[in-house]
C-alpha cells in the first residue's frame, strides 16, 4: 500500500508562482537571478533567485494576512495545493508539517537593524498558514537545513500511518536571509556567477527562495494503487517510499563513501517495492557545490554505470537555486507534475559537466513512466529519498 | 508497539526541582567542566546544553565496565530527534549581531554552519554514532514534546529500534508572546518492544485559542492522570523545558502525568505518561489522534548536572 495519495500540489518558485508558471518556466528553461539589496550584506556572493513575483528580497512578495515572507510564499502554495486537492476530511484529522531552516529569519534580521519592531516568532510560519487555511490538527515545523522539505514529507506519512491525520498538507519554504547568505560566503561554498550542479567548474551553490506544497491523503482502500514496479505516469500520483539517514560524520561536508545517502535511497526503494530499473526520474539534490555533486554523481554513477540505462535526471536548482528547506518539496512537486504530464523538460545548460555526469543530463525534453525518485542531503549529514509513483 | 523510557538526563542548574521556573540564565553551566577543556568552547550554547544532555544517558563509570545501553542497538536503528523552539533564534541573533557590528567577514569560520539549526545536535549524534534519521523539531512553543510524538511514532512505525530526544531552551531576545526564557535540556533515550504502560501524544491547532486547543489535545489523550497544561491559557508556571522536567519526574517517581505545552498562536501538543498499562485511547471526537508506546518504570539512568 502506498504511504499516501498526492492529491494536490502547489509551488512559488523562480520559475514561476503557480503550478502552471512553474512548468512553464521548467519548459522555457530560462533563470535570471539577481543581487540582493540588503546594505549590511556586504559580502562578495549576493547572488538571489527571488520568487517569481517579487522584485527584490524584501518586498511584500505576495499581499495576505501572515507575518512574514516567508508566511505569504507558504500560504500561497499551500492554498494552490489545496485547491488542486479538493474537499478534504475534518480540519481535525487535517495535519500540517512545515520544512523549514531559516523560518522567519529575515524578518528578525531587520528588526534587529532598525532597532524597533517586532519579528513573528522564527518558526510561526506553521501557524500561519494553519490559520489561513483553517487546519486543525497537528502543526509542526522540521528544520533540517537543506533536506527540511524532504523531511516534511516524511513525517507527514508517519502522521497518516500513524492514525492521527486522514491529510496532510506538506509546505517546504525559504525566503531570503541575510544570516544564511552570510554564512555561506563564510564558508566559500556560494557561485559568484550562477548556480550550476554538476559542472565542471562549478563554484558553489546560489540560494533561491520559494515553497513547495503537497497535499498527502490517507489512501483509501478502494484507490487504484500501484503495484510494485506497475507505476506510470498519469494523473494520479502516490508517495510510494521514504528513507532517511545520517552520516554521522562531519558537519557540514557530505561522507565522501556516500554509504549513508545510499542506505536512504534503498530504504526509500524498499519500502516503495520497485528498484533502480523501473525508476523513470530522478530529481537529485545537485546542489553546485563541490562536494554533494561529486558525492552524488558517484552515487548515480554507481546505481546506473551506462548512461544509456540511467533515467532522466532533472537538475532543478539550475533553474531557481538552491531553496534550502524548500528544495526537497520544491523538487517532490516538481516529479509529480512530470508524472502527471508524463514528460521532463530539458535540463538547462550549466556548461561543460563533471565527467562523471555526461550522458546522465538530458538536453531536450524526454518522456517519463513509472516511478520519480527525488534526493535531499543536508548539513549535519542528513540525507533523504523520496519516491513517488503514477497511476495512468 | 510499545516503546519505553530506558533512559533520562536532566542538564538544567544544581538545586533545581520540578515546579520550579527553569532559569534564564546559563551561567550555571560550565562547558569545561561538563564537556572537557579542548574543542567546545567554540559550540553555541543550545549545542553544548545537548552534547551534556546526551552525555548524561551513558551511566557514571560505564566505560570498560558497563557498557553503553545504545550499543545494543545497530547504528542505523537509532535515531535522534531535537525539539526547540528557541536555538534557531538563538544562534542566529548571535550571527547577525556579530554581521551588524562588524560585517559579514568577521564571522568566525566554526561558528558560521550553526546558522542551520540542525547542528545543534550534531555534535551529539556523531558521539552516539546514531546513522538513522537524525531530526530537528523546531514547533513554536511547541517543539520538545513534538519531538517526544515524533520520536514515539517513528518507533512505533518500525523506522527506528531505539530514539534519542532531546529538549533543549535557550533565551531567544525576539521572542514576542511572553513566554518566560529558559537555558538547559533534557534527554530521554526511547526503546521500542520494551514492556510497561502507555506513552501517548495528541496536537492541535486552534488559531488563537491556545486554551481551546488545550482541551481539545487533554480529550485527544484520554488521560487518566493528572495534567499539566503549561504556556498560555494554562495553570502551570514556567515553559516548555520546566513542563518536560516534570514530566521526566513523574517518570522517576512512577507517577503518571500528562503534560500539555500551548502557544499563544494556538498550538497546542500534549504528552500521557502511565506506568501502569491502561487501554489505548480511541480518537476523540474532534482531535487530531493519538499515538500510543508504553513506558517502563523509573528509568535506568539518572544524571542531574549542575552546579
Amino acid at each position: 500500500m502506498p504511504l499516501a495519495r498526492v492529491s494536490g500540489i502547489g509551488a512559488v518558485c523562480h520559475a514561476g508562482a503557480t503550478i502552471s508558471e512553474m512548468w512553464d518556466g521548467m519548459n522555457t528553461g530560462v533563470a535570471s537571478p539577481t543581487t540582493v539589496r540588503d546594505t549590511y550584506m556586504d559580502a562578495p556572493v549576493r547572488v538571489l533567485y527571488l520568487s517569481a513575483g517579487s522584485e527584490h528580497e524584501r518586498d511584500g512578495a505576495f499581499p495576505g494576512a501572515a507575518r512574514s515572507r516567508a508566511g505569504r510564499v507558504a500560504v500561497r502554495a499551500a492554498a494552490e495545493a489545496v485547491r488542486d486537492a479538493g474537499a478534504g476530511p475534518d480540519p481535525a484529522r487535517t495535519g500540517l508539517v512545515i520544512g523549514s531552516c531559516m523560518g522567519t529569519s529575515g524578518e528578525s534580521e531587520r528588526v534587529r537593524e532598525e532597532g524597533a519592531g517586532q519579528a513573528p516568532g522564527i518558526y510561526s510560519i506553521g501557524a500561519d498558514v494553519a490559520a489561513e487555511l483553517g487546519l486543525q490538527g497537528p502543526v509542526l515545523n522540521v528544520a533540517n537545513a537543506c533536506a527540511a522539505g524532504a523531511y516534511a514529507v516524511g513525517h507527514a506519512a508517519d502522521l497518516i500511518a500513524s492514525g492521527e491525520c486522514d491529510r496532510v498538507v506538506v509546505v517546504g519554504v525559504e525566503s531570503y536571509s541575510r544570516v544564511a547568505l552570510a554564512c555561506f560566503n563564510q564558508m566559500s561554498a556560494l557561485d559568484p556567477a550562477t548556480c550550476r550542479p554538476f559542472a565542471a567548474d562549478r563554484a558553489g551553490t546560489d540560494f533561491g527562495e520559494g515553497a513547495g506544497a503537497l497535499v498527502l491523503d490517507r489512501v483509501p482502500d478502494d484507490a487504484v494503487v500501484p503495484s510494485p514496479g506497475a507505476g506510470a505516469s498519469g494523473t494520479e500520483v502516490f508517495l510510494t517510499g521514504a528513507g532517511f539517514s545520517c552520516d554521522a560524520g562531519h558537519a557540514t561536508a557530505p561522507a565522501a563513501d556516500g554509504v549513508q545517502a545510499r542506505r536512504a535511497f534503498d530504504a526509500a526503494l524498499g519500502q516503495a517495492g520497485t528498484d533502480r530499473a523501473r525508476i523513470g526520474l530522478v530529481v537529485p539534490h545537485g546542489t553546485g557545490t563541490t562536494l554533494n555533486d561529486q558525492v552524488e554523481a558517484e552515487l548515480l554513477a554507481d546505481l546506473w554505470p551506462e548512461p544509456a540505462d540511467a533515467p532522466p535526471v532533472y537538475s532543478a536548482k539550475a533553474l531557481i537555486g538552491h531553496t534550502g528547506g524548500g528544495a526537497g518539496a520544491l523538487a517532490a512537486v516538481m516529479a509529480v507534475k512530470c508524472l502527471r504530464e508524463g514528460k521532463v523538460p530539458a535540463n538547462l545548460d550549466v556548461g561543460e559537466l563533471m565527467p562523471q555526469m555526461e550522458g546522465y543530463l538530458h538536453d531536450s525534453p524526454v518522456p517519463v513512466a513509472d516511478s520519480a525518485v527525488v534526493n535531499a542531503y543536508a548539513f549535519g549529514g542528513n540525507n533523504a529519498t523520496l519516491v513517488f509513483q503514477g497511476v495512468s | 508497539m510499545n516503546v519505553a523510557v530506558v533512559g533520562h538526563s536532566v542538564c538544567l542548574p544544581g538545586g533545581f526541582a520540578p515546579g520550579d521556573a527553569v532559569p534564564a540564565d546559563g551561567d550555571w553551566f560550565d562547558v569545561k567542566e561538563r564537556l572537557g577543556r579542548r574543542g567546545y568552547r567554540q559550540l553555541p550554547l543550545p549545542a553544548q546544553l545537548t552534547l551534556a544532555a546526551v552525555r548524561g544517558l551513558v551511566p557514571e563509570g560505564s566505560a570498560g565496565d558497563a557498557p553503553d545501553p545504545g550499543d545494543e542497538v545497530p547504528a542505523h536503528r537509532r535515531g535522534v530527534w531535537l525539539g526547540s523552539s528557541t536555538a534557531a533564534a538563538h544562534c542566529l541573533a548571535e550571527l547577525d549581531r556579530r554581521i551588524l557590528a562588524e560585517g559579514t567577514e568577521s564571522l568566525p569560520p566554526t561558528g558560521a554552519p550553526y546558522f542551520s539549526v540542525n547542528l545543534v545536535p550534531a555534535r551529539a549524534v556523531n558521539e552516539l554514532g546514531a546513522t538513522g534519521p537524525s531530526v530537528t523539531v523546531t514547533s513554536t512553543g511547541t517543539a520538545v514534546l513534538d519531538a517526544v510524538a515524533c520520536a514515539v511514532r517513528a518507533l512505533r512505525l518500525g523506522h527506528v529500534d531505539e530514539a534519542i530526544v532531546v529538549a533543549v531552551e535557550v533565551p531567544d531576545e525576539m521572542r514576542a508572546d511572553g513566554a518566560p526564557a529558559e537555558c538547559g535540556a533534557i534527554a530521554l533515550r526511547l526503546r521500542a518492544g520494551e514492556s510497561g504502560g502507555l506513552l501517548r501524544s495528541s496536537s492541535a491547532f486552534v488559531a488563537g485559542e491556545p486554551a481551546t486547543a488545550a482541551e481539545r489535545v487533554h480529550a485527544g489523550l484520554a488521560s487518566q492522570a493528572p495534567v499539566l497544561v503549561a504556556g498560555p491559557g494554562g495553570a502551570a508556571p514556567g515553559g516548555p523545558l520546566a513542563a518536560f522536567a516534570r514530566l521526566v519526574a513523574a517518570l522517576r517517581a512512577g507517577d503518571d502525568l500528562a503534560v500539555v505545552l500551548t502557544d499563544a498562536t494556538g498550538a497546542a501538543s500534549g504528552v500521557d505518561l502511565a506506568h501502569a498499562p491502561v487501554a489505548p485511547a480511541g480518537t476523540a471526537p474532534g482531535t487530531s489522534g493519538t499515538t500510543s508506546g508504553s513506558v517502563t518504570a523509573p528509568a535506568l539512568v539518572t544524571t542531574s548536572q549542575g552546579a
